[in-house]
């Protein structure tokens, strides 16, 4: 199975759509190209296969557009090769794992369904926006230091017999200082012999109010169209910052929904019910919601507290999201390749967003070699969404030919009519793959590629059924094809059953069979048994998760694999626990491998501990990921021991205890935070000042709230005019006499013209009233009780008046 | 309600300014120990709407008449509302809390309601239009431990309406200590031995869901042709609980 290419697999995660494919040599492993298919297409579970061939398909349906908002780039490179269970920190917590399996050459994405649904909603959301707000701007000087550490000890029997031991060190800095943000990533391994790696380090330059972003170091830029990705050492300039502004589109013109009652939201994908999660009152934009469930028919089940029940269809075609009219997404990257600093290279992308349904894409690159140019047209039509991409490749040497690629797809779906199954068709032809920095061999001749997929909700809830077929033409010879058929149901709420088998035929190797079952069982919205059975070949694996506790931080794992051809015997076995805190991830995992081909058996174990040091302000803690953006809640003195609660929109309550400052993690740079302080075990009148808190933070910056206490003073009275006649009604802003710019509160008077002002201090005020009068006065007193000031004669004075 | 009435209802509503109804009070249900951390609670008045808005907070004892009628009396000496009044500006919101200052020993649950009503301002905007409509919130308020239970008696016996129709005189009363909103209730009337009639759904619309406190008599006639005047019923019910 070893060849001297490396693996490539073709995602779709940078900003793109489906039809813009940014490549990955996810594990540089020494294996051939391969394609990833797509065998489980509804919820709970997704398997991805590798296989021999050498070119990419379109990875159909939901959880596709799930990851790609999801999992970054990064996260995939930080996959490595050596072991077969992969869980990096941020998919970990977001209930995502990995399962990379080199004998088998498979790779699994295990995701829960919470993932599509999910209930932890991170992202600020709420838009009530209190324009009465503390505004509170981020520190100068932020640091974010995050830090994991991976022991490996392990055991050879058979064949070698011999003990070893490996360490990896990693290490993440970001510091943040005025508006520039410097960030790196540094690896120090042990295996026999130390060695130290500077994976990346970059200086970036934010411009909020365009959007921008400026860098200067080790980038790895989007690419164009079938342009394998390239490491530079260069800089660059980029719009793609903070969150987008891309709506929700579709046929379904709804993009928002108000909850004027906190409300339960029930996902119903193709049929089946999958998770609920509850919402407090408010406005909320469909882009803010997880509800990315890629070509999936998607209703939304609103109850209101109290209320009925309400239906939404949404109709999402094969990418949900799209370019609001006018908004544009550009990079533009210069810089050497990383490897020899040899080459130059010159990138730029570019998309536009030219109706709310139609979004066009460019992009160009050029070395010293090549100029390589493409451009795409996205348009989410009645009839299902279309992309029509093209590529040329001009060399600037007479040793090279011209190359030339393009790409239909069209994905079609009317959600809300079962009868009619969802259909997706893609053809791709390439005269010549491009260079590429990593891959000079690939640089040969024709390919076109047809591939298709339907995909239909059985009725009355009882699955989904699945079918791919996929043709494969090299320099006009038919070099291979393959078929295959799956249906996916639920077993009530327990989970699903997929049985996916079909037939590959290779020129070479005429006619494969292959037919597997898979068993997920789900309960309490997390994958607990996961088990499938290739019937033929005789592969099979299982997997056991055990919540330990109900917020599932901690968790253990039983894994098993195996392998049994005429050729091949081996087997894997792992145990793993996982511990999420708030502070640190811990990790431990014990596997045996053992491989009777080898003669070999191998027991190794694998410690995991991952923290992220937090700093700014003089204030520190410890987080369990590297955030965008921290703040801290930090007590002033007059409150004492009392404690504080900060509600974020996010949802995230931080409770600060024992007068000490407490950590908030988990914001999102250039998304506005408006959080509320409470002091839940205070007397009523004893209030949080700030009691609302704005704040706006940007890229790894921290955030210093202080709390003190407000004022305790009241005062009561009653407005009269001058006539002694009772004035209801108004709206009085009150002023300290001593400052009339900005007023320290608001009162308003009744049908009986009573007015009640809390939260001051003793001394001289001026009432400032809406029916264009004053009042003055002044109060003190003892105690916490309001002090009333009887009847309040309101001044009022005509414009041009003399007094 | 009289057809003219909501005949003008209906006709004005589109005409009415929509501010008044634009704001929530959360949460609508609360419950709050008599003494002790609990004793204090948080509520917020979110301001939804594009006006600046001006609530006032009123504390009322809440009892229920035997037509099941909620009666409702000045609590203010019992609480600390703190504040009492509140300008909310528009996409804001403003949090109040409520503290119990009455007796921290109590034989059974204290029932309250915690108003919020819109009061009317002088409009700033000359040119704003339409009939103003002021708004008020009454969320439930429960002062109490959680040892009260409830305990819901139906007494049935045979009679006639005024208009001299025979049927059942139904009276529920809950001895009990604590609340319960009896949801889906069924009364079973042995008329008979082994003859058992089921009361539910439409006939037992006024009483079925409805919140009975603590000491609460509801008092309902059910018109039935079986019913034998002058005779008490053995009878039992059954519902399904919620506080």
């Amino acid at each position: 199975m070893k060849s001297s290419f490396p693996v490539f697999v073709f995602f779709l995660l940078m900003n793109g759509s489906q039809f813009l494919f940014s490549e990955y040599n996810l594990l540089e492993l020494e294996q051939s190209l391969a394609d990833v298919y797509v065998n489980n297409i509804s919820g709970g579970t997704l398997l991805f296969y590798l296989d021999e061939n050498q070119s990419p398909l379109i990875p159909s349906d939901s959880v596709f557009l799930v990851l790609r908002n999801e999992v970054k780039p990064e996260l995939l490179q930080s996959i490595t090769r050596e072991k077969t269970l992969i869980t990096t920190q941020d998919l970990g917590q977001k209930g995502i794992s990995l399962i990379y399996n080199s004998s088998t050459l498979s790779l699994s994405f295990t995701l829960s369904p919470a993932i599509m649904t999910s209930q932890d909603l991170s992202e600020p959301i709420k838009v009530v926006e209190p324009k009465n707000g503390y505004y509170i701007a981020p520190n100068i000087f932020s640091v974010l230091m995050g830090t994991s550490l991976i022991l490996t000890p392990a055991y050879n029997f058979g064949r070698l017999n011999e003990p070893s031991l490996e360490a990896d060190l990693n290490l993440t800095p970001a510091i943040r200082i005025f508006d520039f943000v410097v960030e790196g990533a540094l690896g120090i391994n042990y295996n026999t012999t130390p060695s130290i790696n500077l994976k990346s380090i970059l200086i970036s330059y934010d411009f909020p109010t365009i959007g921008a972003r400026a860098y200067l170091g080790t980038i790895n830029p989007p690419t164009g169209i079938f342009l394998n990705p390239v490491n530079l050492v260069g800089m660059g300039f980029t719009n793609g910052i903070g969150p987008r502004k891309r709506i929700y589109s579709g046929q379904s013109l709804v993009s928002e929904i108000l909850l004027p009652r906190p409300s339960d939201l029930l996902l119903e994908i193709n049929g089946v019910k999958l998770n609920n999660f509850h919402l407090p009152a408010g406005s909320y934009k469909l882009t803010d919601l997880p509800l990315d469930t890629g070509l999936n028919n998607l209703k939304l089940h609103i109850r209101e507290a109290g209320g009925e029940q309400k239906s939404l269809d949404l109709i999402v075609p094969a990418d949900g999201k799209l370019l609001s009219v006018g908004e544009t997404e550009y990079s533009v990257n210069f810089g050497w390749d990383r490897q020899n600093f040899t080459k130059p290279f010159l990138l730029n992308k570019f998309s536009l967003g030219l109706t709310p349904f139609l979004e066009i894409r460019e992009n160009a690159s050029t070395d010293f070699e090549y100029f390589s140019s493409g451009g795409s047209l996205l348009w989410a039509s009645p009839l299902g969404s279309f992309g029509i991409t093209g590529a040329i490749s001009m060399p600037y040497t007479r040793f090279t030919s011209p190359g030339f690629a393009s790409r239909l797809d069209w994905q079609l779906a009317f959600p809300g009519s079962p009868l009619i199954p969802k259909m997706g068709l893609s053809l791709e032809y390439r005269s010549q793959i491009f260079n590429s920095t990593q891959d000079p061999l690939r640089n040969a001749s024709e390919n076109f590629n047809i591939s298709s997929q339907i995909t239909q909700a059985l009725p009355i809830k009882l699955g989904t059924l699945g079918a791919y077929s996929l043709a494969r033409f090299f320099d006009g010879v038919l070099q291979s094809s393959s078929l295959s058929l799956g249906i996916f149901f639920p077993v009530f709420s327990l989970g699903s059953f997929t049985i996916f088998g079909g037939t590959d035929w290779h020129s070479n190797r005429g006619f494969e069979p292959r037919l597997s079952f898979s068993f997920s069982l789900v309960q309490e919205n997390r994958n607990n048994l996961l088990y499938q059975q290739n019937i033929l070949d005789k592969n099979e694996s299982l997997e056991l998760r055990f919540p330990l506790d109900t917020k599932d931080s901690v968790n253990l794992t039983l894994r098993e694999s195996g392998i049994l051809t005429q050729n091949t015997v081996s087997r894997d076995v792992s145990l793993s626990g996982n511990y999420l805190g708030e502070s640190i991830i811990l990790s431990a995992s014990s596997n045996l491998t053992q491989s009777v081909e080898m003669d070999e058996n191998q027991v190794w174990f694998e410690f995991r501990a991952a923290s992220t040091l937090a700093f700014t302000g003089g204030y520190f803690g410890f987080l369990n990921g590297l955030p965008e953006a921290f703040v801290f809640l930090v007590p002033g003195k007059n409150l004492g021991t009392l404690p504080l609660v900060f509600h974020p929109p996010n949802g995230q309550e931080v409770v600060s205890t024992g007068g000490k400052p407490a950590l908030a993690p988990g914001f999102q740079s250039y998304v506005p935070v408006y959080a509320r302080v409470e002091m839940p075990d205070s007397l009523p009148e004893v209030r949080p000042f700030p009691e609302n808190i704005k704040l706006e933070p940007t890229y790894r910056s921290g955030t210093v709230v202080e709390i003190s206490s407000a004022p305790v003073q009241s005062f009561k009275g009653r407005l009269i005019d001058p006539k002694g006649l009772m004035v209801s009604g108004q709206i009085g802003k009150v002023f300290m006499s001593n400052d009339l710019l900005i007023p320290v509160g608001t009162t308003f008077t009744d049908e009986a013209g009573i007015f009640e002002c809390y939260g001051v201090d003793f001394g001289d005020y001026s009432i400032v009233w809406s029916g264009k009068g004053i009042s003055n006065f002044s109060f003190s007193g003892e105690g916490l009780s309001i002090i009333d000031l009887g009847d309040l004669k309101m001044i009022t004075q005509e414009i041009g008046e003399k007094p | 309600m009289n057809r003219f009435v909501r005949f003008f209802l209906i006709a004005i509503l589109p005409f009415l300014s929509t501010s008044a109804f634009s704001f929530t009070l959360q949460p609508m249900f609360s419950h709050l120990d008599p003494s002790g951390p609990g004793s204090i609670k948080n509520f917020e008045i979110l301001n939804e709407g594009a006006d600046i808005l001006a609530v006032r907070l009123l504390i009322l004892t809440r009892s229920t008449g035997p037509d099941g009628k909620e009666i409702n009396k000045d609590a203010s000496d019992l609480f600390n509302i703190y504040p009492r009044r509140v300008i909310v500006e528009p996409n804001s919101g403003a949090s109040v809390k409520v503290q119990w200052k009455g007796s921290t020993t109590l034989s059974s649950e204290q029932s309250f309601r915690l108003m919020a009503e819109n009061i009317s301002l002088e409009s700033v905007d000359s040119d704003s239009s339409g009939i103003k409509v002021m708004f008020r919130y009454g969320a439930s308020v429960y002062v109490g431990d959680e040892t009260f239970k409830e305990e819901l008696l139906c007494i049935v016996t045979g009679g006639t309406n005024p208009k001299n129709d025979k049927g059942f005189h139904l009276v529920i009363t809950n001895l009990g200590t604590k609340h319960v909103i009896a949801e889906n209730l069924i009364i079973f009337v042995t008329l008979s031995v082994g003859n058992e009639l089921l009361l539910k759904g439409e006939e037992l619309k006024f009483i079925s869901g409805a919140n009975y406190l603590p000491g609460s008599v509801f008092k309902i006639f059910i018109p039935h042709s079986q019913a034998e005047i002058g005779k008490s019923y053995v009878s039992r019910m059954t519902f399904n609980s919620e506080y």
